[in-house]
């Protein structure tokens, strides 16, 4: 839920990630796995479907 | 030699290039990628840039520069890909035949695709999905001392689908800082049928609007735009004035795949959404925002994509099994 707050971090933290993709992503860098597979989904629902 | 192609220089096809000269032996592999420019964007940047935060400097690049070396790099359009001849063709540039094909050539806005769009765009509509278009609103925003600001999604796919709410929050924070906020009335005219696609998500994103004032009209499919009129009509008949009109055109794959006949009508390929590769394609892989897949149209889609795609190549070069599967993760 942090990730969708209007807060000064997150705004920061968007604009630095220029830095990132021109230094990590483009170079095709490994990142690690994907972070949030089941954080914030709302589980029930998708099991209700 | 062995040689793998690669087609388009974007956010997906140079973090592709790059992994795979890693893993390639330069006597054994040529690597080529081909695209029709050497300008690289950092699109995320484009938000920014019509209120000034961002510069041309900052997130305008050349391509060849974020190229590892041992990697030839060819600009010139590509006009054909013809996956039974093994062989893709460009304007300037001939023909490369290839054995791996890797495909990323991303997605385009195209207003031509709505009624009275193209005629009306730079008068009273902008955009910021394309570095020129948001020279353009950055101009038109400057000169906006009040009135109607209706930011507009005509469809869906669009790229980064959250960046037309972003704008508007960008907006209203705009307007904020230079005094007039009271002066502006801000709509998020969208054809979903809330803030945003999923409902966690649009839960909060709903009341973050209502706490900035800014009415979300939803379920909004986009007809025509009359710009005479100033007033954008949905198909159902229901009529949204505007003073100034920020709009996010249809987007569309690239136009080659549709007249190699290869992708759907909108021009993405069908692939396999958990491998990315084309039905009966062996050798030949889709990421970004390219593919039919249903997932966001983002770079942090495409980085995931990428390491699949990394693991399956590889995989499938030493006549291994391919274990990787995407499930369109962008964090
Ligand atoms: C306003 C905006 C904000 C965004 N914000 C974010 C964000 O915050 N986070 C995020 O993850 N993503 C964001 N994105 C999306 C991100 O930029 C894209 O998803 C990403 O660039 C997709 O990579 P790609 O390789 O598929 O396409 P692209 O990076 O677009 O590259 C495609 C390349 O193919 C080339 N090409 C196309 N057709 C041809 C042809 N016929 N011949 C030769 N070359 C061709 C093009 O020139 C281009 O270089 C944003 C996008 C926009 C527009």
């Amino acid at each position: 839920m942090g990730l969708l707050q209007d807060t000064e971090m997150n705004h920061l933290s968007k604009l630095l990630f220029k830095w990132a993709y021109y230094n990590l992503l483009l170079a095709g860098t490994w990142l690690g796995p994907p972070a949030l597979q089941l954080t914030g989904k709302r589980l029930d629902m998708i099991k209700k479907k | 030699m062995k040689k793998l192609v690669i087609l388009g220089a974007g956010c997906g096809g140079t973090m592709m290039a790059n992994k795979m000269r890693r893993h390639l032996d330069r006597d054994e592999w040529n690597i080529t990628i081909i695209d029709k420019d050497n300008i690289h964007d950092y699109q995320p940047g484009y938000l920014f840039v019509p209120f000034g935060i961002n510069t041309e400097k900052e997130i305008r690049k050349t391509k060849r520069e974020f190229i590892k070396p041992g990697i030839d790099f060819v600009v010139s359009e590509l006009v054909n890909v013809d996956w039974d001849k093994q062989e893709v063709a460009t304007s300037t540039r001939g023909k490369y035949q290839y054995d791996i094909l890797i495909m990323s050539t991303g997605c385009d806005t195209r207003t031509e695709e709505v009624e009275g769009l193209a005629e009306t765009w730079g008068k009273n509509v902008y955009g910021y999905y394309r570095y020129d278009d948001c020279i353009g609103l950055k101009k038109a925003l400057a000169g906006f001392t009040g009135g109607k600001l209706v930011i507009n999604v005509a469809e869906m796919p669009i790229k980064c689908p959250v960046a037309p709410l972003e704008f508007a929050f960008l907006a209203d924070w705009h307007f904020h800082e230079r005094g007039i906020r009271d002066k502006v009335e801000i709509e998020f005219v969208t054809p979903l049928t809330g803030a945003f696609t999923k409902p966690v998500a649009t839960q909060v994103l709903t009341a973050a609007c209502e706490q900035k004032n800014i009415k979300i009209t939803p379920n909004f499919a986009l007809g025509a735009v009359d710009g005479e009129r100033k007033v954008i009509q949905s198909y159902d008949g229901i009529e949204v004035n505007y003073d100034m009109l920020v709009s996010i055109p249809p987007n569309f794959g690239s136009q080659v795949m549709i007249d190699s006949g290869i992708s759907d009508p909108m021009g993405y390929i069908p692939v396999d959404k958990h491998t990315l590769q084309p039905k009966d394609r062996p050798n030949v892989w889709v990421l970004g925002d390219g593919t039919n897949v249903p997932t966001s149209k983002a770079g942090a889609v495409a980085h995931f994509q990428a390491d699949i795609l990394e693991e399956n190549i590889m995989a499938f070069i030493n006549g291994e099994a391919q274990h990787a599967r995407s499930d369109g993760h962008a964090l």
